[in-house]
């Protein structure tokens, strides 16, 4: 089979860049795409109406409540972390000092890197 | 363990920008009072905003308080990386305001993608939700409502299948570029298909979108 002309090819592509483009702006229309750009943005609430203005839920309306929740349930992940214990000072100070490192401290450090070595596997 | 008392309480930042807002929350360590008005503000002009947008996006994907917490993580993500917002040295406040929720709108594309990936058992992996450089004024659609309404048509005529993909392959574009990896193998894990098989997908979606509107257009 013949290549096209180069300016037929050319024509179709652009026709079909326009279409794409269309149908991009439909999707954001529809709330399909989230609006990753300004253009977005403007495209996507272009066609807002009353309807669309909708109050948000009420776990979500006061800016104070979702920000405790958000840090309080960080917090908990934080809580998740191994109990230091003063562990991190303690091998801190003893690479410092060139010291012998205590054998409970060392325990520690065992089961740390192995907790470790687990988290990584995951 | 941080906490808020009362956000910004005595503190009126009403006359600031986006910008200007995210700088104050970056600045948290330094003027905790401060930082919350800003974050209270920032919360008042863009949560509704996020959530009509994430509740339409993740319709049928997330229930309730999945969206919810889609919100919720966008925003408490912005006030976590409030100093990497870039406002390009725009001035307008409303040009501003869009491109502040830009800066959201991939956030909570990234975790959506998390929340996916948590629920399917896989690794995470994130997109850049940095600031691109600063785009030219956007241009208004030329779409007619006719029109419009014969793309809608010529959409519902696609397969589900053929609608997930498209809808995915443009979230994802930028021009010159292909759509990320992980992007690909996500949606190809999800539809159970290979990345071949998702551009030939793609191409048929595109063609029968072609004729639907050649076959009523003439």
């Amino acid at each position: 089979m013949g290549k096209k002309p180069h300016h037929i090819e050319k024509a179709a592509a652009n026709e079909f860049d326009e279409l794409e483009q269309q149908v991009y702006e439909a999707f954001l229309v529809r709330g399909w795409i989230i609006p990753q750009t300004e253009g977005d943005v403007s495209a996507a609430e272009a066609t807002m109406t009353d309807e669309d203005n909708e109050e948000l839920p009420p776990e979500l309306r006061d800016p104070d409540l979702v920000l405790n929740r958000s840090l309080r349930r960080r917090g908990r992940i934080a809580v998740l972390q191994p109990d230091d214990g003063g562990t991190s000072e303690l091998l801190a100070r003893a690479a410092r000092d060139g010291k012998n490192i205590p054998p409970e401290v060392e325990d520690r450090m065992k089961r740390d890197r192995k907790a470790a070595e687990h988290l990584d596997d995951e | 363990m941080e906490s808020v008392q009362a956000a910004g309480a005595g503190v009126d930042l009403r006359q600031e920008t986006d910008e200007d807002l995210l700088i104050y929350m970056s600045m948290r360590a330094d003027d905790p009072s401060v930082a919350r008005a800003a974050w209270a503000e920032f919360f008042r002009r863009h949560a509704k905003y996020l959530y009509r947008r994430c509740r339409r996006f993740s319709k049928n994907v997330l229930d309730e308080a999945g969206t919810n917490d889609l919100v919720q993580e966008t925003l408490m993500r912005a006030y976590d990386r409030a100093g990497t917002f870039n406002g390009a040295g725009i001035k307008d406040t409303e040009r501003l305001e869009r491109r502040t929720r830009a800066w959201l709108g991939r956030i909570a594309l990234n975790i959506f993608r998390d929340m996916l990936r948590d629920r399917d058992g896989r690794r995470e992996v994130p997109l850049d939700e940095n600031d691109p450089a600063p785009e030219p004024e956007p241009r208004q659609t030329s779409l007619t409502s006719a029109r419009r309404q014969l793309i809608d048509e010529a959409i519902d005529s696609l397969s589900e299948r053929e609608q997930i993909v498209l809808r995915t392959v443009f979230q994802y574009y930028e021009p010159g570029k292909n759509l990320p990896g992980p992007v690909i193998e996500d949606l190809a894990n999800s539809l159970k298909t290979t990345s071949d098989n998702l551009r030939q997908i793609k191409s048929r979606a595109l063609r029968k979108l072609k004729q639907y509107i050649k076959s009523r257009t003439g």
